[in-house]
């Protein structure tokens, strides 16, 4: 064996030691401790967007393009509504939105929000329609809050024959000032 | 080919001895070790409990401390999470002369004062003495409240300074440690936990619920209806199958009849509505469904729904002579103190009082302050 071939040889093993140990060893770090959402070895779920569906129906909620959400705006929203049956069907929308101020440093936990509930919105869908319709709130975004916008979905079949829907966080919009890092 | 060799032989024997290496660590290749269930809130003996000072919240957190810490029998620890040295000399000197053993964990960073939201302790499974940690995916309102951000480091800072006995797992999942009442059957979770997961999370409801009974090892059980509040705050599990149930009605017939008496206590005013009502009724009616006798106990919510004055945000220890409950009580709310003593005692719990009358403004009380990381 040549000089060069076992240099190559040693070389090559050293780096590939290295990239396993990487790649598979940081579990030998910090003993104890595991600050990885898995839920005790569990299965964790990933959302992204979030997605109400109920009676074949799916609902996404968006702000409306080309506003700006700061306080004293009265948003906008955009509710894109996806009938994924073959069947035109009827849904009945409800929108609450709850605001939270910041919080006070000292206390356990935020003040109680206060709600803010939208008229229902009911909405006929075409088999494979898609719908789009804007939601106007007519509410002003507080200063120095958490805005925090639910829908919760309902239509006649559904309702007979199971518990009242949840309601679904779709979006949060914040008008919090940062507040300076503690000294 | 032929040039290739040294290159294939060499991947080959490095492959080798990594393998080799992550095969000896052990522990580290496996699964990390499962835990056992949530630990109850009233079976067993405390043994080690946590709690957090923050200078700050001195006004707020001093007096329950001293009260609650120099009546502990002296086989208790009690770690105190601190932003420094500094701090936990001044606790020290604030609450005197205590029988129990005080251990500082000196962190980096800002923190609230409150432990019991931070995480939830699950026991250790058999042939293993590690309580594991289970803290949420985030603290509320984190972004925005540094204290909160802080708070969420919490749990890895006591796993770093009391391991290997004590581990840290983060769920994928929002909650607060006070969002669930466990005792050794059952675990009640609040509504809200449903709201700050659904469709964030989780899929749907049965997902969530699932999830908790695989990390909880009990029996989960969904509020339809509460007071949009910690559990604590309005209900306890005790043993033998008792829940204590805050009860309004019953709180109104101990709260201050003068008008000035009773803003001094509750400024926004008391909130004696049949929609309130309603609520607490709900907890008890569900808790009688699930098989528990139910007794009421007083409470006075205020309207802002927040500020309580609250007879079950207590802690339970149970000893072999005896059943002892760290009771909050409210200067200035003699009648409703005495209530409430009354029905522990009858009930066959030695008190021992705990003066929360700096605490209840901030929307908490002695079982907020304090969480419990070991029984035996």
């Amino acid at each position: 064996m040549k000089a060069e071939d076992i240099s190559k040889m040693t070389s090559t093993a050293l780096m590939t030691l290295v990239i396993v140990l990487a790649a598979f060893g940081p579990g030998l770090i910090g003993f104890g401790a595991a600050d990885a959402a898995n839920d005790l070895g569990g299965n964790v779920t990933r959302i992204g967007q979030p997605v109400l569906r109920m009676g074949g129906i799916e609902l996404r909620l968006d702000p409306a393009d080309g506003q700006t959400l700061t306080p004293g705006d009265e948003p906008v929203f955009t509710l894109t509504a996806f009938n994924t049956k073959g069947k035109p069907t009827t849904v009945t929308v409800e929108t609450l939105m709850t605001f939270s101020r910041k919080p006070s440093r000292l206390s356990r936990n935020p003040a109680m929000p206060t709600e803010i509930r939208q008229s229902p919105l009911t909405l006929s869908i075409g088999k494979k329609e898609t719908r789009i319709v804007s939601l106007s709130t007519h509410t002003k975004l507080p200063a120095d809050s958490r805005v925090d916008v639910y829908l919760r979905a309902t239509n006649a079949e559904e309702e007979r024959s199971n518990p009242p829907a949840d309601l679904i966080r779709m979006l949060s919009i914040s008008t919090i000032v940062d507040p300076p890092a503690p000294q | 080919m032929a040039s290739y060799w040294p290159r294939l032989a060499g991947i080959a024997i490095g492959l080798g001895i990594a393998v080799m290496i992550l095969a000896l660590a052990g522990n580290r290749w496996r699964r990390l070790p499962s835990s056992g269930p949530v630990l109850s809130e009233h079976e067993g003996r405390l043994r080690e409990l946590v709690i957090h000072y923050e200078p700050s919240a001195r006004e707020i957190v001093l007096t329950p401390y001293r009260d609650f810490l120099g009546q502990l029998d002296k086989d208790i620890t009690v770690d105190v999470v601190v932003p420094s040295r500094t701090a936990f000399d001044e606790l020290v000197t604030g609450v005197g002369a205590v029988k129990c053993r005080l251990r500082p964990i000196i962190v980096d960073h800002a923190m609230s004062t409150w432990s019991r939201d931070r995480w939830l302790a699950l026991a250790p499974v058999p042939g293993n003495d590690a309580i594991t940690l289970w803290s949420p995916q985030g603290e509320m309102l984190a972004e925005s409240w540094p204290e909160r951000a802080g708070d969420e480091r919490v749990s890895f800072d006591l796993a770093r300074a009391l391991g290997p006995t004590v581990r840290a797992e983060r769920s994928s999942l929002y909650f607060d440690g006070g969002d669930f009442l466990a005792d050794n059957r059952n675990v009640f979770v609040m509504p809200r936990v449903l709201k700050r997961n659904l469709q964030i999370s989780v899929k749907d409801r049965a997902e969530l619920l699932e999830r908790f009974s695989s990390a909880l090892k009990r029996n989960v059980i969904l509020l339809d209806e509460a007071p949009d509040h910690h559990a604590g705050m309005f209900m306890a599990s005790i043993g033998n199958n008792v829940m204590l149930v805050g009860d309004p009605s019953l709180g109104r017939q101990y709260f201050p009849e003068s008008k000035a008496e009773g803003e001094a206590l509750l400024p926004d005013g008391a909130d004696f509505t049949p929609e309130t009502q309603h609520l607490y009724d709900a907890v008890a009616a569900q808790s009688e469904a699930s098989g528990y006798r139910v007794v009421r106990m007083p409470v006075v919510p205020a309207y802002d729904g927040r500020t309580f004055l609250t007879y079950v945000n207590s802690i339970i220890d149970s000893r072999d002579d005896k059943q002892i409950v760290y009771l909050p009580f409210y200067r200035g709310a003699d009648r409703l103190n005495s209530a409430a003593k009354k029905v522990w005692e009858e009930l066959g719990y030695t008190v021992r009082l705990v003066d929360c009358t700096s605490t209840y403004r901030y929307f908490g009380a002695l079982h907020c302050l304090v969480n419990v990381l070991r029984r035996i």
